[in-house]
């Protein structure tokens, strides 16, 4: 499991996540994933176009890193799930609260909103 | 081709991850759709783990086993451990969250396997809670 920072400015953060995203990827990149999201306070966009599978665990870091976010009044985006991945996320209801797009543009433009 | 697939694992993460990497291939190789693949190892992950954090007082060593058959049209795994008596299908699970706010971190994985699999039944037989997870074979 590997996280990639893609940006890290004043204005966002924007990060890719790669691999598997079950219990053991979650304990590999989860210390890092809170340090560039939740603890650094800027609007995240999170690229899961690189995940192939996604548990429970996973969509608990992002809705952990998205609350806390929220308290600052910033934002989590999850850009371009695969379809598999979109399906937990979609059943999960995560994205009634989190937004969900495969749009880059869209996302970076609300993250820096 | 054997049509199925058992194995006794530990309750130890490392032996979880083991076991979903063998499920994996062993579905595969039956040419098994994708999505019934990911769906029947989102469940195991799911599953075993609630039993491997939260099914034991002490701190031995348990057996959990798990077989997995492949069907005409379905894929069916049942999951057999000695831990507490525990019916998934008798917790709630979270609610879709209205806001970031009031939404609760835990609580989502049993209702995304509610909402995708496709059977979901727990027994509990001679001290063994038995979970039976069933998903379509082709999507």
């Amino acid at each position: 499991m590997e996280l990639k920072v893609i940006t890290a400015d004043d204005a966002y953060t924007h990060l890719a996540l790669i691999g598997k995203l079950d219990i053991l990827g979650v304990g590999e990149v989860e210390n890092k994933f809170i340090g560039y999201t939740a603890a650094r306070k800027k609007s995240a966009v999170v690229d899961l176009s690189g995940i192939t599978f996604m548990g429970s665990m996973g969509l608990r870091i992002f809705l952990s890193a998205a609350k806390a976010l929220n308290l600052e009044k910033k934002k989590l985006i999850l850009l371009n799930p695969q379809p598999l991945v979109n399906e937990v996320l979609e059943a999960s209801g995560i994205g009634d609260v989190v937004m969900i797009t495969s749009d880059t543009d869209a996302a970076v433009a609300a993250a820096k909103a | 081709m054997q049509a199925s697939f058992h194995r006794s694992i530990t309750n130890e993460l490392h032996d979880l991850e083991k076991l979903m990497n063998a499920s994996t291939n062993f579905l595969e190789d039956r040419e098994v759709d994708a999505q019934a693949v990911y769906r029947i190892n989102l469940a195991l992950e799911e599953m075993i783990s609630n039993v491997i954090r939260h099914g034991y007082d002490d701190y031995e060593s348990h057996e959990i086993q798990v077989s997995i058959e492949v069907g005409e049209n379905e894929v069916t795994a049942i999951i057999e451990d000695d831990g507490h008596e525990f019916n998934p299908l008798k917790q709630e699970g979270e609610a879709n969250p209205v806001s970031l706010e009031k939404s609760k971190i835990g609580g989502r994985g049993i209702q995304v396997i509610k909402k995708l699999l496709d059977h979901v039944d727990y027994r509990r037989e001679n001290g063994k809670n038995i979970l039976t997870i069933q998903a379509r074979r082709q999507f």
